[in-house]
């Protein structure tokens, strides 16, 4: 199974308990189709570096889960019916080598590939 | 500590020859084949303005120092911030 990452970027003007009642409906998808969260993350409102859709802010939400492929296509479909969501990216997740334990110096030397 | 990834100044000081020409141009090294554990993410906003113009273009290779796999990585980057609106696709600047 993959890794993904999403993005979604909600509408500002939504009153403030409909960002979380969201961001837990898209998490529930993933849940609910195999997937398992590794990471949520609340960027909260952010300034856009554009305007999108005449709003100059957006309440970010980010998502690391681990899911069977179909999981991401159905989030996709869902996220396109919504018109509160302004944006969202799916990615596949990279691979981060994890930092070696500073006892091995020589490790840190070499790095990992 | 694992060692910070520090640009060389040697790289970027001009140095001149006895007649006021400009010395062979040093090979810069990529910051992120230094550094594999600080991979670029276009989620760090920090990280992928810097490499970007004040215009918002991409940096080409030749002012960034980067290896040709992670340019390709950076230009990709760039371009997921700036669907994300982290960064912007053109910035209007006034001088």
């Amino acid at each position: 199974m993959q890794t993904y990452e999403t993005t979604l970027i909600l509408s500002p003007i939504l009153p403030e308990a409909d960002w979380e009642a969201k961001a837990a409906k898209y998490g529930g998808l993933i849940t609910s189709g195999g997937g398992e969260i590794k990471k949520k993350e609340t960027w909260g409102i952010r300034k856009l570096a554009y305007p999108i859709r005449h709003r100059a802010q957006g309440y970010y939400v980010f998502f690391q889960y681990q899911a069977p492929g179909e999981v991401p296509r159905e989030l996709d479909r869902n996220i396109r019916l919504d018109e509160d969501v302004l944006r969202h990216l799916t990615v596949v997740s990279k691979r981060v080598p994890t930092r070696p334990v500073p006892e091995h110096p020589e490790m840190q030397a070499k790095g990992v590939e | 500590m694992p060692r910070r990834f520090e640009r060389d100044d040697e790289h970027h000081r001009m140095e001149r020859g006895e007649r006021g020409e400009r010395a062979p141009a040093t090979k810069k090294s990529c910051r992120f084949c230094g550094n594999p554990f600080d991979p670029i993410d276009y989620k760090n906003e920090r990280q992928v303005r810097r490499l970007i113009s004040e215009r918002g273009k991409i940096l080409p290779r030749r002012a960034t120092g980067n290896c040709a796999k992670h340019q390709r990585e950076a230009a990709r980057a760039v371009k997921y911030a700036r669907h994300l609106a982290l960064l912007p696709f053109v910035s209007e600047f006034h001088k």
